[in-house]
């Protein structure tokens, strides 16, 4: 897939890979502009029901990172999301679910570099796995637009109600 | 049940002011159902397997019968582990509890949680067969373990058996019933299912007692015990060998821990 | 009415269905999907399982678990929605029993104001299996249904010697279209007015008197409060309806619901009027047997003893209803 561009979600921490992901912006360093970060208190707060609504809506990938081990803002945070992640990580590889798309990192606030080369490594992965289209396909049809015969189902007659 | 049970039963009514007793029948059609004994009137002899028998501790969670306060339950290896578990979650506080274990023509009784650890340690319950599955399982490739699991989820009708039956399911509310967000989508799609199935898995994560409850009663035979074990065995190799600080899973940690694949 | 019959034998009736699949028609019938017998569409005949209760029941061909009403989307400021609109033309049930015929029966008047769901039950041709034998925890003659008949079905089955002998009306020549010369006129069978019946039905409503007995605590203890009894009943019909989706697009969908089930009668204000299993195993109780004599004149269970073989408790519905009347 050569043009395809996927799209990423990151979910990192307020204290370190935030910080982090500012500090590649602030030295100039470039990475791919696919991903769309989304700032949590902590790595411990990121619910495994957040990673299925990001693949819910629509991401190809997602990053979950934080700080490393010991450096937590709230002492043990990251410890506890830890072994949730090799647990969550193990329910999901058993279920058959692509584990290569999720990409657990930690990244401190000084490595800015770092991040970059995350971001930049996910996407390289990414577009050699391409969409997402196995777990697409569980998710409910949505009407798409153009509202032509080709994309709207046979069975769906399509009639503006609001103008 | 056995006659030096069904003597218990009677002594524990009439002296120890137990006013039910959660026992085991079968039903005309083979079924083993619960069989509730609220007066001595109620005392029927019935012959099961030990392991035929069901785990009816998520009785305990239904706010009818927790009101009886003190509770007698027949039930063997893995009602144990359930009372073990749920005292260790504070879960039993207000109530008081009698085990009765059947064996061939004795029972044994347990009401705390030492007599519970000491009755574990000297017994281990195979689970041949839920090992097998997963090893058939794990042996798939990604997409075929996908398509496997797709086919087995796709008639699932969340009617939420598995649960109503798990005796560690206890909340309250549970997270399906939350809306704002709503976490888990509510029709019974694939989508919706998964999720659930997810959902379920993770909240019993290093909490599960195996008890094979969720398979006994799902009309769909939805095989959730390999994912029960799939977690179960990957929480003691990544964390601890000991089985009895897998309680401790999610709510744990050790500082010197390394996780392979964060990077 | 079924008035005219005609004989088969096995292959005969082998190469009927899948001649009917041939021909373009959608046929659905009980199969194995998991270890678990539920109607679903066949591709051919040697997927039947024609000896086994399903564990779901036909309802699902016309209620399926969920269901889109209809889609919308928002493109600037226009919001488009389309209806979705599935009928079941075409579509010939095989494999129902005389009990699924009498849930359609009651299906049809429980939608009789709904247009739509109304169409789907009426279009569809519907070919009924006799039951030999009584099935696990079936008490479909209990309740007054006969088990070897039904003549609310468009083409009925019977086990005869070598082969089958087929009961048929106008809608199931359709579908048969046998040759004149093999068609005989089939005894018309009249209804007959079953006083022992008619009897318990009217027992059945006394159930309301016991409406604050003590009994329904008692009945109410093995309930834990799911909802497998009422998604594989063939006469539930409760639902939920749904809007999934985001602000640019979404879909409304109708999904079961059941009455098991503790949120199904939850306020917003948190306020529940059946706060415990007791009430609401009492409301299923008294919904099958008493509440459905007065809104749609007979009583809404069937018989099908699926709800016994699915509940985790097994408990028996029946027996229930009896154990409170004593």
């Amino acid at each position: 897939m050569e043009d395809f561009e996927p799209k990423l979600a990151a979910f990192v921490c307020n204290w370190c890979t935030y910080a982090g992901a500012d500090l590649t912006g602030t030295s100039r360093m470039k990475y791919p502009s696919n991903v769309r970060i989304l700032r949590f208190p902590c790595t411990g707060r990121i619910d495994f029901m957040l990673v299925m609504k990001a693949f819910d809506s629509g991401v190809d990938g997602l990053i979950v990172s934080g700080c490393h081990p010991n450096d937590c803002h709230y002492t043990s945070g990251n410890f506890h999301a830890q072994r949730r992640w090799v647990v969550f990580k193990e329910v999901l590889d058993i279920m058959g679910f692509d584990t290569r798309r999720i990409f657990f990192t930690w990244v401190s606030a000084a490595e800015g570099a770092k991040w970059a080369k995350v971001v930049t490594d996910a996407v390289e992965e990414l577009k050699k796995l391409g969409p997402y289209s196995e777990f697409k396909k569980i998710l409910l049809k949505k009407l798409q637009f153009p509202l032509d015969n080709k994309t709207a189902d046979r069975e769906i007659k399509t009639e503006p109600v609001i103008s | 049940m056995n006659q030096k049970i069904n003597q218990h039963i009677a002594y524990l009514m009439k002296e120890k002011g137990v006013n039910l007793i959660i026992s085991q029948a079968k039903d005309s059609n083979g079924f083993v159902i619960p069989h509730f004994i609220l007066s001595e009137n109620d005392i029927i002899s019935s012959v099961i397997a030990i392991n035929e028998m069901r785990n009816f501790f998520a009785y305990l969670n239904k706010q009818e019968i927790k009101s009886f306060k003190s509770i007698g339950i027949v039930c063997n290896y893995f009602g144990v582990k359930t009372f073990f578990q749920l005292k260790f979650e504070n879960q039993l506080k207000d109530l008081e509890l009698f085990l009765l274990i059947p064996t061939d023509d004795d029972f044994i009784e347990i009401t705390s949680e030492k007599q519970a650890e000491d009755y574990l340690s000297g017994l281990k319950q195979s689970t041949i067969l839920v090992d097998e599955e997963l090893e058939n399982v794990k042996k798939m490739s990604m997409e075929e373990r996908w398509n496997y699991w797709m086919k087995t989820l796709e008639l699932c009708t969340k009617c939420y058996a598995c649960r109503a039956a798990c005796p560690m399911c206890y909340c309250s509310s549970c997270t399906t019933e939350c809306n704002i967000p709503q976490w888990i989508p509510v029709p019974a799609s694939l989508h919706g299912i998964f999720e659930w199935h997810v959902m379920r898995a993770m909240h019993l994560a290093g909490r599960c007692t195996e008890c094979d409850e969720c398979v006994k009663v799902c009309p769909a035979n939805i095989p959730l015990n390999i994912l029960n074990k799939g977690l179960h065995n990957k929480i003691s190799e990544a964390f601890s060998s000991d089985d009895s600080s897998i309680k401790y899973a999610l709510n744990f940690f050790q500082p010197d821990e390394k996780v392979d694949f964060i990077k | 009415m079924l008035n005219k019959q005609i004989h088969y034998s096995n292959q005969q009736l082998q190469s009927w269905v899948d001649g009917l699949i041939y021909k373009g028609k959608t046929v659905i019938g009980p199969v194995k999907k998991n270890g678990v017998t539920c109607f679903s569409e066949i591709k051919n005949f040697n997927e039947l399982i024609l000896n086994e209760r399903t564990v779901y029941s036909a309802k699902e061909v016309v209620l399926p678990k969920y269901d889109i009403l209809f889609k919308f989307a928002k493109e600037k400021d226009k919001v488009f929605i389309s209806k979705n609109e599935n009928s079941l033309n075409n579509v010939i049930v095989i494999g129902l029993r005389p009990c699924d015929n009498e849930g359609f029966d009651y299906l049809r008047l429980f939608f009789k104001s709904d247009p739509d769901i109304l169409q789907k039950l009426n279009t569809f041709i519907s070919v009924t299996i006799a039951c030999e034998k009584k099935f696990d925890g079936c008490f479909c003659e209990e309740l007054g249904i006969d088990k070897n008949y039904s003549n609310k079905t468009d083409v009925l089955i019977k086990t005869s010697e070598n082969g089958y002998d087929i009961y048929f009306n106008d809608r199931g020549n359709e579908i048969l279209s046998p040759q004149a010369s093999d068609v005989k006129p089939a005894e018309i069978k009249k209804p007959v007015p079953n006083v022992s019946i008619d009897n318990k039905v009217a027992y059945l409503k006394k159930l309301s008197e016991q409406y604050n007995s003590e009994k329904w605590k008692i009945v109410s203890m093995g309930c834990l409060g799911c909802g497998s009894c009422a998604f594989v009943c063939p006469t539930c019909t409760c639902f939920d309806v749904q809007d999934e989706g985001n602000t640019q697009n979404g879909q409304r969908l109708i999904c079961w619901d059941a009455c098991g089930m503790g949120l199904f009668t939850k306020h917003a204000s948190g306020h529940n009027p059946r706060p415990s299993q007791v009430e609401r195993r009492r409301h299923r109780i008294m919904h099958k047997f008493v509440y459905t004599q007065d809104t749609e004149g007979k009583i809404s269970c069937v018989g099908c003893g699926r709800c016994i073989a699915a509940c985790p408790a097994h408990l028996n519905i029946y027996n229930q209803a009896l154990q409170i009347l004593q």
